[in-house]
């Protein structure tokens, strides 16, 4: 459920789809990406011990800045933001993906609270498809981006981040080339 | 010589920590809001994307935001 590319998953739709449509494939980055960001919420989490060995350097007698109602509020506030942080970029993870249907393509874009990008063109409109591996870590990963080239009024829908672009590739040709030659119900 | 006043000779403690307060308060209405829209930012991402998964999301996005709720009426309290 967790992988870069989920095959016929259950109990899954999205908002626009047709009842004769199936969802065939989900498309999402590579788990490997979230490790910055993990290790960043750790980091937060951590941060906070350190916090008595930092006041021991101040001199004695230093102006007291904080009652022990706000050291408390302020403590439970840096928990609570940590833990926003790993729920907004978890969010991020989980639904900014690329569904594969019987019949189309749809991208769905989250970036931040104030943008949501929502880009789907028919499986006969796709031209092409390329995948791209590059970079060190791409290499020893084999973590690239998938460029699908449309006839639609949106020429190309780019996906980066994704485990194993060149099957993903692979399988949304043979996918366009099945629907091209005996239609939707390939 | 003059010597270079400092943040206690210009305000009493009380009067500094009074401040921090206030500045505390801000922060965690500032928070409270972000959890808000957080909230509302999963909520529409299920309904662009519906998955087993969603009601984890939505579970934990509800319970961040009554978290901020609660720690934003403990810091009026502690005004």
């Amino acid at each position: 459920m967790l992988g870069s590319l989920q095959e016929n998953p259950k109990a899954t739709s999205y908002d626009g789809r047709d009842d004769d449509e199936r969802i065939k494939y989900v498309i999402r980055k590579s788990a490997l990406l979230t490790i910055p960001w993990l290790a960043a919420t750790a980091i937060l989490f951590v941060l906070p011990l350190l916090v008595p060995f930092v006041f021991s350097f101040l001199p004695e007698g230093s102006p007291v800045l904080l009652d022990a109602g706000s050291v408390l509020i302020v403590t439970v506030l840096w928990y609570l933001f940590s833990f926003g942080f790993f729920l907004q970029n978890a969010c991020g993870w989980f639904f900014n993906i690329l569904i594969i249907t019987n019949k189309k393509i749809v991208d769905i874009d989250f970036t931040g609270f104030l943008y949501k990008n929502i880009s789907e063109t028919t499986l006969n409109n796709i031209e092409d498809v390329t995948s791209n591996v590059s970079g060190a870590f791409g290499v020893a990963f084999n973590i690239g981006s998938l460029f699908i080239q449309t006839a639609a009024e949106k020429r190309e829908f780019e996906f980066h981040g994704v485990e194993d672009p060149s099957r993903i590739r692979d399988v949304l040709s043979d996918l366009v080339a099945k629907v091209k030659h005996y239609g939707n119900n390939a | 010589m003059e010597t270079m006043p400092n943040l206690e000779n210009l305000l009493p403690e009380a009067g500094i920590i009074a401040i921090t307060d206030v500045v505390v308060f801000i922060f965690v209405a500032l928070y409270t809001v972000f959890s808000f829209l957080l909230m509302k930012q999963i909520k529409l991402m299920n309904k662009s994307f519906s998955t087993p998964l969603g009601g984890v999301f939505t579970f934990f996005g509800r319970l961040h935001f009554f978290a901020a709720l609660i720690l934003l009426l403990a810091a009026l309290l502690n005004l």
